[in-house]
């Protein structure tokens, strides 16, 4: 029997309708960083756990090295490279950098995008939600307490403008 | 490490699936989360030429209450049971335990039909679904049949779902003044142990069911603890404990990365109590 491993996909990657050709196997973190350059997202864990690698898949967080690129064919992906053009994440970033609450910097992409889909959940989290949905986005360097201020300035911001 | 090379097929009926699956026989898994099922892909100890994908299978993604049944479809993931109104109306536990199964990507991405499927020794929902008197509905090629999660499990990774029958969906009885909870010990995503607490109320006297998870690769009913329970009016975590202590003697617990079998055993018997005094509350 043939078997079709290569297939040419759409994704709408940071609000641009992208195609790319894949093979059936490839995960989306390689599709990300090798095919389309993005090299923001990261591989860290390679197994669901440390949250390096967290796009956004249709605005759910997902571990981009456990999802296959052509299980996401036609839907919208989002990468810590659209920080820039997103007001949240624009937020969150310049929080993050007001509260230093990043050292190494590689668990940062992931954090901010999870941060994303979390404020888009709840505008106003309390500590204990932060923690809660932050649980698994591994940092080692800053004992995560300026992170969680971060993510409550970063908040209020975006409430003060709506 | 990328998986081996496969095909992957995306049918768009429950028909279309199974009709796939007798064709490719042994060659094939059913994918739907993948959260389990690419972790074994990419260690490479499943090497599979074909992935089924059900996510287009409309259908399956509906959460409802029907004849005094939990009916969850087979694409359902983790956060939608948690998020779910109807789910925290009718069995607030079991949402609670949603909510907390890994993290925020597992739960967006995993449903609870791929988590039974693949039976990863350490999970969370067995235990509960177990001590809830769940059913799984499986659909193949002989027909439907249901299973009381009580007997699916076999071992680690066993169950007794033949490979090309697919779960359509999971159905919870739901019991009047009924009270549970759910209790783990959590390092990194997957517990180390995790006990589940049912209390029911049967012609007005408590009937206990407590179950322990991620221990021995099924979910353990906990006999004496719960025989304990039905008598006694308030937790006494002395006895619970000894009870639990001598249900988990006769058992074969699993070594290794999660805990030494005699630490797993100490959790059930504290997870007991702490999952009893929530249904008590």
């Amino acid at each position: 029997m043939t078997i079709c491993q290569e297939t040419e996909i759409s994704l709408h990657l940071n609000g641009r309708e992208q195609r790319t050709t894949i093979e059936h196997r490839d995960l989306l973190i390689d599709v990300l960083r090798n095919n389309f350059k993005l090299t923001g997202t990261k591989r860290s864990c390679d197994a669901e756990v440390c949250g390096a690698c967290t796009v956004l898949v249709e605005g759910r967080p997902v571990s981009s090295c456990s999802t296959l690129a052509i299980d996401c064919a036609g839907l919208h992906v989002q990468t810590i490279e659209s920080a820039a053009d997103d007001e949240i994440m624009t937020a969150v970033q310049a929080a993050f950098i007001k509260h230093g609450a990043l050292q190494c910097g590689f668990c940062t992409p992931g954090m901010i995008v999870a941060v994303r889909a979390l404020l888009e959940r709840r505008t106003e989290p309390t500590q204990e939600e932060i923690k809660h949905y932050l649980h698994g986005n591994i940092c080692r360097c800053t004992g995560y307490q300026k992170i969680i201020e971060a993510v409550i300035d970063a908040a209020q911001t975006l409430n003060q403008r709506s | 490490m990328k998986p081996r090379r496969f095909e992957f097929h995306s049918p768009a009926s429950i028909e279309d699936a199974l009709a796939l699956a007798g064709r490719f026989e042994d060659e094939f898994m059913f994918y739907a989360g993948g959260t389990e099922a690419l972790i074994g892909l990419k260690e490479r100890v499943i090497g599979v030429g074909h992935v089924i994908n059900l996510k287009k299978i409309p259908g399956l993604k509906e959460i409802r209450l029907d004849a005094g049944k939990l009916h969850i479809g087979a694409l359902v993931t983790h956060q939608e049971i948690a998020d779910s109104p109807l789910v925290q109306d009718v069995l607030p536990g079991y949402a609670a335990l949603s909510n907390n199964v890994a993290n925020i990507r597992v739960r967006s991405a995993g449903t609870l039909a791929g988590n039974l499927c693949f039976a990863e020794p350490n999970a969370d929902p067995p235990s509960m679904l177990a001590a809830l008197d769940a059913e799984v509905v499986l659909l193949g090629a002989q027909g439907v049949r249901s299973v009381p999660v009580r007997g699916y499990f076999e071992g680690p990774y066993c169950t007794v779902r033949e490979e090309a029958e697919f779960m359509t969906e999971i159905v919870i009885p739901i019991m009047k003044g009924s009270r549970s909870a759910y209790r783990k010990v959590v390092y990194l995503n997957r517990p180390s142990a995790g006990v589940a607490a049912v209390r029911n109320v049967v012609n007005d006297a408590a009937a206990w069911e407590v179950w322990a998870g991620s221990i021995t690769g099924m979910p353990e009913r906990l006999d004496r603890v719960c025989a304990l329970l039905d008598g006694l009016d308030a937790v006494d975590e002395a006895k619970i404990m000894d009870a639990a202590a001598q249900d988990m003697a006769e058992r074969d617990v699993m070594e290794g990365v999660y805990g030494s079998e005699a630490y797993r055993k100490h959790l059930v018997a504290v997870l007991a109590v702490r999952s009893a005094m929530e249904c008590m509350q």
